[in-house]
């Protein structure tokens, strides 16, 4: 880990997500999402179609997911050219993207996450394997005509 | 010349494979996890590998070392996104031939494979 890397504001982190997902969309979707306005959230905001779930451990614990709608995720998986858009298409394809955004993250949060193998569930379930945060940052974001969030569930 | 794609995502599976389907490659083998590689790569002897590092049973760093003791002169493209400088160092200090980072483009996984195999 280096000193800057040590030192991110919660400001800066928020950069750091904005950046990574609109890097992801632009080059694999061909342009980037336009963000809304983020919020903190005191309860596990309502998933919606599919979810991609990476529990991070080391000096930041805990998880972050991207929850998206099918529609969404149809639409990626035409841009890269995948012609499977079941339900088992869209968690896939919504877990690696979960795990492409955190992992790409490393530059910025060094040792601080440390990434594992992804989860990915349906609306309304959720992985018993991770904890529901009591507080977690929300950052929705709008592609294609339809509305999708990333949601940060960290502690120290 | 054959190439076994390495990643526990279906999809990016399918997506590697797609982006180099130019005729370059006879045969193209998959393999979900580190464990199911080395045993693959036993069996096929591929040319070159695409290698994913987060995945379960076995992590790709581990599969790229027992790939290289069993045959040192393996090609191994590790294809991840973690994007910290250290992990692409220890890929290569464990005898990767290369780090791409995801998200892939069809150029730039070409434009790897091209000078991995060009060596």
């Amino acid at each position: 880990m280096n000193a800057s890397a040590a030192s991110l504001s919660p400001e800066r982190e928020l950069a750091v997500f904005i950046d990574l997902i609109a890097r992801y969309f632009q080059t694999v979707g061909g342009s980037a999402p336009v963000f809304l306005v983020p919020t903190l959230e005191t309860a596990l905001p309502p998933q919606l179609d599919c979810t991609g779930y990476m529990p991070v451990t080391g000096r930041l614990t805990g998880w972050i997911a991207l929850s998206m709608p099918g529609a969404l995720l149809c639409s990626l998986l035409d841009h890269i050219g995948e012609n499977q858009h079941d339900e088992a298409a869209q968690l896939d394809l919504v877990a690696e993207m979960a795990g492409t955004i955190t992992s790409n993250a490393r530059e910025h949060f060094g040792e601080r996450l440390y990434v594992n193998p992804t989860l990915a569930a349906a609306a309304g379930d959720f992985p018993p394997e991770l904890v529901p945060p009591t507080l977690s940052f929300r950052l929705p974001f709008r592609w294609s005509g339809q509305d999708a969030y990333l949601l940060v569930a960290l502690h120290p | 010349m054959k190439l076994l794609i390495v990643d526990d995502s279906l999809i990016m599976r399918r997506a590697i494979e797609r982006c180099v389907s130019t005729g370059r490659f006879g045969e193209v083998r998959v393999a979900t996890n580190g464990r199911l590689a080395v045993e693959e790569f036993a069996r096929f002897k591929p040319d070159v590998v695409t290698m994913d590092i987060t995945m379960p049973e076995m992590d790709g760093l581990t599969a790229v070392e027992r790939i290289l003791r069993a045959n040192p002169k393996a090609n191994i493209l590790v294809v991840s996104a973690l994007a910290d400088k250290a992990t692409a160092v220890e890929a290569i200090k464990r005898g990767a031939s290369g780090f791409l980072l995801k998200p892939i483009t069809v150029e730039s996984i070409q434009a790897a494979l091209d000078d991995i195999l060009e060596d």
